[in-house]
């Protein structure tokens, strides 16, 4: 193997530790750090610090099998030099304890705890070290991703008590409200525990992952074509983020270039993805503030914009669009001129309707300075995707890390420094708005030529990321091929991950009927956080 | 060439109205549903979200979803049924007034989905209570929800 | 406040009409898959390559039973990859939807296939 020359940040994390081999990876721009396991805390800590390079992903892998150690593999984003540098560290099956990376990376908090769970390592040193993924009530020595664990079969398991492990408050007039996790409307499962002094939040905390169905797990020995059809539906608001972030995971590992007008088209569906979120949640948020006329006007923009990914692509969620190597189906010329046609009236509705909303004054009122996200807690937390740039971090995958044909397009990047509700309602509109354009500018340059190319042969023993800005944030797809060429691990960490972790900071000085606005305002998928 | 399961209800040009007076008939008042979600990847949640959207607008059908089991007459569930969830699903079932219809919703409430049986994965909601109506689709479009809220109301007529 | 009614207006009613909700779905739809009997050959690609294990085929018993094809549609993911990979090209995605059914046996949909085999539409 020859030894590539290393540059940007691959190049400075080799000058600051001379005795770690830093390697290209497998893709444009990935480089591979093997860190002796007790200098982790320290070099992660460089990385974020001195490079200013967030934390994109965290994943604990059991290699036992395969080198007789787990491994731990930390993915940090250098968008000056567009590159991903991933840290990895043996640990020791007789001694399955690794120092915690969070003291001095906080971002790693959540990642260390569902590693935690779910490989049964202990993260030494972490701040909260309490169970994240797996509630009460599982037996002694449930660790669903070692690899001598059998998850097909469900354990007994006592029956579930009431979520516990909260800190709460105490003192005269405090109580403690508990939501969920069933919740009264059409919603995903979650438990929030609010902690009020009559109607003020002194403190909100969450319990997540009710819909925790082991699909990281279930991925475990399927063929990487299969994989796809599993990516595209671990979550629904995202079915085409997350299949197309898989498939370049995919592609990477096995050098794959999709061809040109397959990239066009699947950046055309990534936008009408973006598209039908973004009116979609801008509608569900009027109704956190039950601005029903707002929310009722949108949801009809929403319906119109799914019937649109219907006709085009045949399915409102755009599954089965994208495929290993391309997408599945081309779109013809008629069908691009008729959705234009309708995106065009689309777009003059929805600016009528951002217009009605802007001369709600109560609307206006109950956005601005609700819900704040301070922008050092989101730059801490790892923060991605419209609740970044509401919070005044502009970070977008498109222009940070381009894949598809973003690198030649001009991609907005709007950036708010309120970190409210209403910034949050701001940057989708504009997002939106900018995506009616992109896919005018997509359609315009849409090459001819096939729509999907072979992969060619699956390497065994390969690792790879694959990543997408969805319509919520940065989605990255950390895919591993076994002996057999089949999938050996795989971890999907979509924006929802991070972004959960910073929604009870923005719940306090505000009233508990804020919380469902605060909540609507990020949007954020619990399925896909679950898995 | 289509074996009969294939073809959509007959009805389909009153199917509204029809769809009105069934609910009538039935129950001699409006319908009340329940949504559940057993552990979904929300996209059948959307759907049945459009559903009570401008464009779907069941509610002009005597149609509406409430905020507990206890007020209502069918119980649609989506998802296949997560361990975590395992008992919120009983409880639901368990805090319903006979006559109640359950509905399974999605590929992974009527057979497990792309999840299938795992560790934390039930698959199926008919594994932990009894359904009555399955409506396939990955997610089904509203108006397939909408056709498995007409058989099940069929059904709601027998049990009566 | 005009404003807002005349809002109103150009949106007009938003509701669809209620008999067309159950309509056909658009042509790229991606519904129900079906099999010609005629050309089924047995070859079970569909099967293998299905990624819900939604497809099986049953030999037919020599001069009884003809060969089946049965799909699950409670399992059925929509994807169109049976129809896709089929060497005879035996298998048409469909734009069928409203497919919910009252029972468990009602969502095993099964076609004889082959010699012998004919619809029973």
């Amino acid at each position: 193997m020859s030894r590539t020359v290393l540059t940007g940040a691959a190049a400075e994390l080799q000058a600051a530790f001379p005795h770690v081999p830093v390697t290209a990876g497998h893709g444009a721009g990935e480089w591979l750090a093997p860190v002796p396991l007790g200098e982790l805390p320290a070099v992660a800590g460089w990385v974020y610090a001195q490079l200013g390079a967030p934390l994109a992903q965290a994943v604990g892998v059991d290699e036992r099998p395969l080198a007789g150690q787990f491994r731990l593999y930390y993915v940090f984003s250098v968008p000056d030099y567009r590159q991903w540098l991933v840290l990895r560290a043996d640990v020791d099956p007789l001694a399955p304890s690794f120092p915690s990376v969070t003291p001095a990376v906080p971002a790693a908090h959540w990642y260390e705890r569902e590693i935690q769970d779910m490989l049964g390592l202990t993260a030494a040193g972490h701040p909260d070290p309490r169970p994240l993924v797996l509630h009460a009530g599982w037996p002694h020595g449930t660790h669903p991703l070692r690899k001598d664990f059998d998850g097909a079969r469900m354990p007994a398991r006592a029956p579930a008590p009431a979520p516990t492990g909260f800190h709460g408050v105490a003192g005269d007039g405090t109580a403690e409200v508990p939501v969920g996790p069933i919740h009264a409307g059409i919603i995903e499962p979650g438990h929030f525990r609010i902690s009020t002094l009559g109607e003020d939040v002194l403190r909100l905390e969450a319990q997540l992952f009710y819909t925790h169905r082991g699909l990281e797990k279930r991925a475990e020995g399927m063929t990487v074509e299969r994989g796809l059809y599993l990516a595209e539906r671990i979550c629904g608001a995202c079915a085409l983020s997350n299949a197309v972030a898989y498939a370049q995971a995919v592609e990477r590992l096995t050098g794959a270039e999709v061809p040109p007008r397959a990239q066009v088209l699947r950046a055309v569906g990534l936008e009408l993805e973006r598209l039908y979120n973004h009116v979609g949640d801008l509608g569900n948020l009027c109704a956190g503030a039950a601005a029903l006329l707002g929310n009722m006007h949108l949801l009809r923009l929403k319906e119109q914009l799914q019937r649109l990914n219907e006709a085009v692509v045949g399915h409102r969620f755009l599954r089965g669009f994208a495929a290993l190597g391309g997408v599945r189906r081309d779109v013809g010329e008629g069908a691009l001129v008729n959705l234009l046609g309708v995106l065009d009236q689309v777009r003059s509705q929805f600016l009528g309707a951002l217009d009605l909303l802007a001369g709600n004054g109560v609307f206006q009122d109950r956005m601005r300075t609700t819900g704040v996200l301070r922008r050092d807690v989101a730059e801490q937390l790892g923060v991605v995707g419209v609740a970044a740039r509401a919070s005044g971090i502009g970070r977008d995958l498109r222009r940070d890390h381009p894949y598809l044909v973003y690198g030649g397009l001009d991609v907005p990047v709007p950036v708010y420094p309120q970190g409210d509700v209403w910034a949050r309602f701001q940057v989708r509109a504009e997002e939106a708005l900018a995506s009616f354009r992109l896919i005018a500018d997509l359609a315009e340059q849409l090459p001819a030529g096939p729509v999907q190319a072979d992969i060619g042969p699956v390497p065994p023993l390969r690792h790879a990321i694959g990543w997408v800005e969805s319509p919520r944030g940065a989605n990255l797809h950390f895919v591993m091929t076994g002996p057999d060429s089949t999938i050996y691990r795989y971890m999907v960490r979509t924006a929802s991950y991070p972004n959960w972790a910073a929604v009870p900071s923005t719940l306090p000085g505000n009233l508990v009927p804020d919380f469902p606005l605060i909540n609507k305002s990020f949007e954020l998928c619990y399925a896909c956080l679950d898995r | 060439m289509r074996s009969r399961a294939m073809t959509p209800e007959p009805d389909l040009e009153t199917a509204g109205p029809a769809l009105a007076e069934r609910v009538r008939r039935v129950l001699g008042r409006s319908l009340h549903i329940r949504h559940l979600d057993s552990g979904s990847s929300n996209g059948c949640d959307w759907e049945m979200a459009a559903l009570l959207g401008p464009v779907y607008d069941v509610q002009r059908f005597g149609i509406d979803f409430v905020a507990s089991p206890r007020h209502a007459d069918m119980l649609l569930v989506t998802g296949g049924v997560t361990a975590h969830l395992e008992q919120a699903v009983r409880r639901t079932y368990a805090a319903m007034g006979e006559p109640r219809a359950v509905v399974a919703v999605g590929a992974c409430a009527c057979g497990g989905g792309m999840a299938g049986a795992t560790y934390a994965h039930h698959g199926g909601v008919d594994k932990i209570v009894p359904v009555y109506v399955y409506v396939p689709g990955c997610p089904p479009r509203p108006a397939a929800i909408l056709h498995g809220i007409m058989l099940a109301l069929d059904r709601l007529a027998e049990l009566r | 406040m005009w404003s807002l009614i005349a809002r109103i207006w150009q949106a007009g009613v938003a509701a669809e009409p209620a008999g067309r909700l159950l309509e056909p779905a658009p042509p790229a739809f991606r519904g129900a898959p079906v099999v010609d009997p005629a050309r089924c050959c047995g070859s079970q690609a569909c099967v293998a390559a299905c990624p819900a294990r939604a497809l099986s085929w049953t030999a037919g018993a020599t001069g009884g039973a003809p060969a089946a094809w049965t799909l699950d549609l409670g399992r059925c993911q929509f994807c169109g990859l049976c129809a896709e990979v089929c060497p005879e090209g035996a298998i048409t995605q469909t734009q069928a939807y409203a497919l919910a059914t009252r029972s468990a046996a009602g969502l095993r949909v099964a076609t004889a296939v082959g010699e012998g085999g004919k619809s029973d539409a």
